[in-house]
């Protein structure tokens, strides 16, 4: 069982500024744990299915926590979760959408495909940083992960 | 008288002749003597005293001219030469007369030779049963002789010749034998009356029933000789009367038809003869005008009843009448003065009667009382009047179908309204079918059938209709159906209607359609294009949602990265206006956010239900209270005010409204917060915080309007106008009012 701090987040965001930001933010919040980064929605999907340029990976190392935008290149941020969601060996895993939208739409949708939970990015970048370290002590804290599937 | 008995007292031939001679003219007796032939050769001078002809006058004449045909009989009787005996014998008269004798007559040789005398007396002697016989027989009515019981006896000839019977068909038998069956009984009573009469002829009508059945009429008499032994009958002498009493019936009923009529008629007869001027009136002109005319009065008398003003025309009409000799007939219409001193209308007719030079001798007519029918005339002139003026003033071509004979009358407005010229009219049902549109000919016709069939009153219709033209007008068409009560049921006789233009109508109602039609299409168009609207809305706020704040959380985070890590380096300035950065990018993230809002309230599909204002305002009220410190702030709220609205709106709406009451009154020393209904329905809430200027009104609710700027009071100021918009899809309305420094009363209706 991984400790606290071995626990790896995904972080999958297309925007630079934002990726940067969130990365500062973790920072901020004392989060160690792995960041990984995907930029685009079949980079992700490659990643947690070892596929393409992921080939061969590890899949007993997954993620403990995934960060999704909903806002996506290539494969949008909602067919991720799905894709996620119907992969055995990912299904069980806690996705945070991570998204500036308050569509309810968005927010309906997201939930209907099984995210575990919306967060909405606030502009004002010290309440960002709160709400990142706030996830952070949930997510990877107290939260009990799911086992994984093979 | 045999010659040779004479020649015993011969007596010398010239001398006998002048003897006998003598003997014959100074006898009191008469003596005649006939040739063979019947032809008187010799004659007494005495035959003057009794029959008044000369001897002269009677010689050469038959003796059938003196004698009573029956008396001749006489001359058979007795033996040739032996005289008969004496015997009653009528002489005629010169004058015609018939003069009772008693003589005797013989037969000498051929020659016939008869005496007698005028008699003072008859000689008393029983007539010949063959003659009186001869008598029954011979006579003209039918004598029937009855027993006691009724039953016949005897029958003369006439009965055979009138009833045609032999008389052994009817003897023996009843005499109500020939009685008509309806008569069987009175006459058996007539008969049992007469047997207690006596000897006296009994005079009555009977009819009696012919061989053949037909009926003859008989009157007579009945006579009961039953006590006379030489009789011991009832007697019944009866002439054929058939014909008078027909006559007599005929004239009684034509009579009494006749004083029927007169009384029936209202006419007053009258004869003017124009020798005299006088004028005979019948009884008509009491009952019509209560004048009592007996015997005549003159020509004057009845022009001075006449009317002043019809006078003149009245005589000057008759005069030239009677002048004109080819006329024989007078007609006239005026007023004549009644015994009340009224006018009534009458109508007078005559005929001119004329002699052989065309001189008016008389004149007959009769004078009729029409002042009743003057009157309806004249109503009847008040109601075609009317008629006319009605059918020139209404717009409708009226009609009048006489079901009977298929004529139509067509008011003139039909001209009018089809531009048709008189003659190209036609005034029959079938001209009428012409002129209806070929597709709407069945419908009407099947529409005139079922309503005259099933007896219904009235009939509404519309169709086409050719003008003189040749296009088409549409007709509406209103009509009912006169019926007459027979025996038979209700017959329907006419039809009378009116047909109304409504191609005005038509057209407009056909552009009425066309135009819906039209405006169906825009809307469709125009929805879809909202629709189109709608979805670029939703993907512009989806845009926007994500697009717009990534750019604004950069700027925002990276100013504070800097702030945090280049601390040492900034001065207060630098900091100051990194700090400004991000507020600035903060601010705009709000407008977006509020913007978003907004367009969020327009896009969002109205889902009403009934709320209860109330509890939401309490719920409101306790997620505030983590914005504001609402320890002193008193609340008073309305309980159990019920809307029927849309819950997420209205919550946004209420938020709003109770956020912006107590954003600028929490701070105040007694802050007092209302939300209450007034009687109009409306809603309101009210604080008693710094309020605002009431011009500024209009602009509380515009987008992004904040009528101060102070810090303390944060807000973009799109609160107001996210409630406006929720009210207005509501359709309800809100408004405001304060005071500065008084607090500010917002109302709304939904």
């Amino acid at each position: 069982m991984e400790t606290t701090e071995e626990k790896v987040i995904l972080l999958v965001e297309d925007n630079n500024d934002d990726i940067a930001l969130t990365l500062r933010a973790f920072k901020k919040s004392n989060t160690r744990n792995e960041i990984i980064v995907m930029e685009d929605g079949e980079l992700a999907l490659d990643f947690l299915f070892g596929k393409g340029k992921y080939e061969g990976r590890d899949l007993n190392r997954m993620p403990s926590l995934i960060l999704l935008d909903l806002k996506l290149p290539k494969v949008d941020g909602l067919e991720v979760l799905r894709r996620i969601r119907n992969e055995p060996r990912t299904r069980l895993l806690p996705v945070v959408v991570l998204t500036s939208s308050i569509e309810e739409q968005d927010l309906i949708r997201a939930y209907e495909l099984g995210a575990n939970s919306y967060m909405r990015k606030p502009v004002d970048f010290v309440k960002f940083v709160d709400a990142v370290h706030q996830l952070g002590v949930y997510w990877l804290a107290l939260n009990e992960n799911p086992p994984l599937v093979n | 008288m045999d010659i040779e008995n004479m020649k015993e007292a011969y007596i010398p031939g010239t001398q006998w002749e002048v003897l006998l001679r003598a003997f014959m003219n100074n006898s009191i007796d008469t003596f005649c003597v006939a040739n063979e032939q019947d032809s008187i050769e010799l004659c007494s001078a005495n035959i003057e005293q009794i029959t008044g002809f000369s001897p002269q006058q009677i010689v050469h004449q038959k003796i059938t001219s003196l004698l009573n045909h029956e008396d001749i009989k006489l001359f058979s009787q007795g033996e040739s030469s032996l005289p008969s005996s004496p015997s009653n014998i009528r002489v005629r008269h010169k004058d015609g007369s018939w003069i009772t004798c008693v003589g005797s007559a013989t037969t000498l040789d051929n020659k016939k030779l008869f005496t007698f005398r005028r008699s003072e007396q008859e000689v008393p002697v029983k007539p010949a049963d063959e003659k009186l016989r001869w008598l029954v027989e011979h006579t003209g009515d039918v004598i029937i002789e009855l027993d006691a019981n009724g039953i016949i006896r005897y029958v003369n000839q006439q009965l055979k010749k009138i009833l045609w019977y032999d008389a052994h068909e009817v003897i023996g038998k009843k005499i109500t034998f020939l009685s008509y069956i309806d008569d069987v009984t009175t006459h058996e009573r007539e008969l049992d009356k007469i047997k207690n009469t006596s000897g006296e002829p009994i005079y009555n009508k009977y009819r009696l029933r012919r061989k053949d059945g037909n009926i003859v009429w008989f009157d007579g008499t009945i006579t009961n000789l039953l006590n006379i032994p030489a009789v011991n009958s009832i007697v019944i002498s009866q002439r054929e009367a058939t014909h008078r009493l027909e006559h007599e019936e005929k004239a009684a009923y034509i009579l009494n038809r006749h004083n029927m009529v007169l009384k029936a008629t209202n006419d007053a007869i009258w004869e003017w003869n124009l020798a005299d001027n006088k004028v005979y009136w019948g009884d008509g002109v009491k009952t019509l005008f209560g004048y009592d005319m007996d015997g005549a009065s003159d020509i004057f008398n009845w022009q001075q009843h006449i009317h002043p003003e019809d006078r003149q025309r009245v005589i000057s009409g008759l005069y030239k009448a009677i002048n004109d000799l080819n006329q024989d007939k007078w007609e006239d219409e005026y007023r004549y003065v009644n015994a009340n001193g009224k006018f009534a209308y009458v109508y007078d007719r005559g005929y001119i009667q004329r002699d052989e030079n065309k001189k008016v001798i008389r004149m007959i007519g009769a004078l009729q009382d029409v002042t009743e029918r003057k009157a309806n005339e004249q109503m009847l002139r008040i109601s075609n009047e009317r008629y006319k003026i009605v059918s020139r003033a209404t717009n409708d071509a009226i009609w009048d179908w006489n079901l009977l004979t298929n004529e139509v009358f067509w008011s003139g407005a039909v001209k009018a309204i089809f531009g048709f010229k008189e003659k190209e009219i036609g005034y029959t049902n079938s001209w009428w079918i012409s002129q209806v549109h070929p597709d709407d000919r069945a419908k009407l016709q099947k529409a005139f059938k079922e309503v005259l069939s099933t007896g219904r009153e009235y009939l509404q219709i519309d169709y086409r209709f050719m003008c003189a033209d040749g296009t088409y007008k549409y007709v509406h068409d209103r009509s009912f159906v006169i019926y007459e009560h027979t025996e038979a049921g209700k017959q329907p006789i006419r039809m009378v209607g009116a047909l109304q233009d409504i191609t005005q109508r038509k057209m407009a109602e056909q552009e009425m359609k066309n135009f819906s039609l039209l405006l169906e299409k825009r809307v469709k168009e125009r929805t879809s294009e909202l629709e189109a609207l709608n979805n670029e809305l939703e993907s512009f706020s989806y845009s926007v949602s994500h697009d717009l704040r990534a750019p604004l959380r950069s700027i925002n985070g990276f100013s504070q990265a800097i702030i945090e890590d280049y601390y040492e380096m900034l001065d207060e300035t630098g900091k100051e206006y990194l700090d400004r950065i991000k507020a600035n990018s903060q601010r705009m993230a709000n407008l977006i956010d509020d913007l978003l809002k907004l367009s969020q309230i327009t896009r969002h599909q109205l889902k009403k239900e009934e709320i209860n204002l109330s509890v939401l305002v309490y719920d409101i009220i306790e997620r505030l209270k983590e914005s504001y410190d609402l320890q002193k702030v008193e609340f008073k709220i309305q309980d159990n005010l019920l809307v029927f609205a849309d819950p997420k709106l209205l919550n946004i709406a209420l938020t709003n409204l109770l956020d912006n009451a107590l954003k600028f009154s929490h701070k105040s020393e007694k802050p007092v917060l209302i939300f209450a209904r007034e009687t109009t329905g409306a809603f309101l809430i009210k604080d008693n915080g710094i309020g605002f200027e009431v011009k500024y009104v209009n602009k509380v609710f515009e987008a992004f309007q904040r009528l101060q700027n102070q810090p303390e009071y944060p807000g973009t100021g799109i609160g107001l106008s996210i409630v406006h918009r929720i009210i207005k899809r509501h359709g309800g309305s809100i408004w405001a009012n304060s005071q500065p420094g008084k607090g500010a009363t917002f109302y709304f209706t939904l």
